[in-house]
């Protein structure tokens, strides 16, 4: 595939997309939008079978800062209309990133800043290294949070952290985002993109179905009542149930044999 | 009432249901599922009068392991079939979370797959050290159900419930209440005593406020303000005329002490604590 700022790589059943444009931090150009949506095309057809899991990283000291803030002052006589046309392009590219039915993790080093922030929000895990920094700096620019950030931040911090995160755009750093429930783990710098893959591989071995129904499950069930919810586990169990991967796992479950599945193996195979 | 695998029990106002298949770690039966069925339309009707508060636990050194794993080796694989199995579930389910009484689950020991869930269902969960959750759907292929898709990303977040269920792993009572999913741990000597007391807290309340707050909160997330404006309208027009409510407005008037203080139960619970040692 021809990328421009970016990487795009299969290997093990992992796809990883590194943003690519080091001496910007990584901010979003015109091309890395382009080529995201090439990129989640590609996931999108081989999701659960070449593809198991996706890592998103930046290349270089940073994550992603955001949007292209130089950019934006060639952009600053564009109308509502023109602006509004063109954000609006980003929509199917950021429910489809958040959606992908396969564990989509964001490996984060380095500053991750305003819709850089947004975009590692749409992984299920994000991971970072003790050096990581995150801003939801919109509002400094006087802007509002985009890429889906007004969506994804209450759901992840609730409503008190998520205006004060808004509100004052200020940095913080990786241990209060792990507790904050933003970060899911902080690994080493030095080893960080192999502990980062490995962790991400750990999802060869899961349902791939099971997994992208619980996740796009999940994603909505804030916005669906009780009921609603209790359908769509009723649908989704249906279908499970129906798998290959099941029935072996219950095979298996009787015969005491060990499951394919076990994180708690992982764990204690990643320590050694 | 005799059943086969639940114990029901009705004492000084709180209702214990006892998950009774030890050695099966209180995997969840076709005849649990049935007699479930028969209890709560019982709770439902007796809630506020005869019975103050619910108590969910399991018997022996499990809460619930969840469905009966073996039981799926035998089921047809077919969709229509797995969804009509489910949907039997839903009006429990929905009963079980929405009784209008306090719901206590006492956890001691493992609480996985559906089990987990059910424990998700009541409003406290008190757990032991030993306790152990986990979303174990994952590890054969399922995917959460008993109500997890609902329950859990509100009790502790988007990223946080996608992790336990996309993981499956084994979640430690310690790390279960840092996250929001226990309300407290309690040390296994004396652990069901210690729940009665929590529980028996309740009998000083009035059930009809707790019901009512109970009923909305639980719909919160999925309203939008101005609903949750008019339910509340609703709950205290009807608080308001309540025998409670007028009482416990007279005695604040008289400077009575409250019917319901809740510093003064955990200084009693406290106090009869070191009584007794």
């Amino acid at each position: 595939m021809q990328l421009t700022d970016l990487l795009f790589d299969v290997s093990d059943g992992v796809a990883t997309i590194t943003l690519n444009r080091p001496d910007m931090r990584n901010a979003l150009s015109e091309g890395m939008r382009e080529g995201l949506d090439r990129i989640i095309a590609v996931i999108k057809e081989d999701a659960g079978r070449e593809i198991k899991a996706v890592l998103i990283t930046g290349a270089g000291r940073h994550f992603c800062a955001g949007g292209d803030i130089k950019a934006m002052q060639q952009r600053a006589s564009a109308t509502a209309e023109q602006t509004r046309r063109r954000m609006r392009r980003a929509h199917n590219r950021l429910f489809d990133l958040a959606n992908l039915e396969v564990p989509v993790i964001a490996a984060v080093n380095g500053f991750a800043a305003g819709a850089g922030f947004s975009f590692a929000l749409l992984a299920d895990f994000i991971l970072a290294t003790p050096r990581t920094r995150f801003a939801n700096s919109f509002v400094r620019i006087g802007f509002v949070p985009d890429w889906a950030g007004l969506y994804f931040l209450p759901r992840i911090v609730g409503l008190q952290k998520a205006k004060e995160l808004v509100f004052s755009c200020r940095q913080f750093g990786a241990e209060e985002a792990k507790k904050l429930g933003i970060v899911h783990q902080i690994l080493p710098e030095e080893s960080f993109l192999e502990e980062a893959r490995a962790f991400a591989g750990r999802f060869r071995d899961a349902s791939p179905s099971a997994i992208g129904i619980a996740k796009n499950a999940l994603n909505h069930s804030f916005e669906h009542d009780h009921r609603t919810m209790l359908e769509i586990e009723a649908f989704s169990q249906a279908v499970s149930y129906g798998t290959e991967y099941h029935r072996q796992a219950v095979d298996r479950f009787v015969g005491k044999e060990p499951p394919r599945f076990n994180w708690e193996a992982f764990e204690a195979r990643a320590a050694e | 009432m005799e059943f086969k695998h639940i114990l029901f029990d009705v004492s000084d106002e709180i209702a214990t249901i006892t998950l009774n298949r030890p050695e099966a770690r209180n995997a969840l039966s076709q005849e649990m599922r049935k007699e479930l069925d028969v209890v709560l339309p019982q709770l439902k009707e007796q809630a506020g009068n005869e019975i103050k508060a619910l108590i969910i636990t399991g018997a022996g050194r499990a809460f619930c392991a969840g469905g009966d794993v073996k039981a799926m080796q035998t089921r047809s694989p077919a969709a229509e079939a797995g969804r009509r199995r489910m949907r039997e579930s839903h009006n429990r389910l929905y009963d079980i979370a929405n009784l209008e009484l306090p719901v206590i689950a006492a956890v001691d020991g493992p609480a996985a797959g559906a089990g987990c869930n059910l424990a998700l269902a009541a409003d406290f969960i008190i757990a032991t050290p030993r306790s152990i959750f986990m979303q174990a759907f994952g590890r054969i292929g399922l995917v959460p159900d008993w109500s997890g898709f609902f329950l859990l990303p509100r009790i502790v977040g988007l990223q946080r419930a996608k992790e336990l269920v996309l993981t499956a792993r084994k979640l430690p009572a310690a790390e279960a209440k840092e996250m929001g999913i226990v309300y407290d741990i309690y040390p296994e000597e004396g652990f069901m005593e210690r729940v009665r007391e929590f529980a028996g807290r309740f009998r000083h309340a009035s059930t009809t406020a707790i019901g009512l707050s109970k009923n909305i909160l639980n719909q919160s997330f999925n309203l939008d303000h101005r609903a949750m404006l008019e339910m509340e309208a609703f709950a205290q027009a009807v608080c308001g005329g309540s025998e409670y409510h007028q009482q416990a407005v007279q005695r604040f008037v008289r400077k009575e002490p409250a019917l319901f203080n809740w510093e003064a139960l955990e200084e009693e619970a406290a106090s009869g604590k070191a009584a007794a040692e």
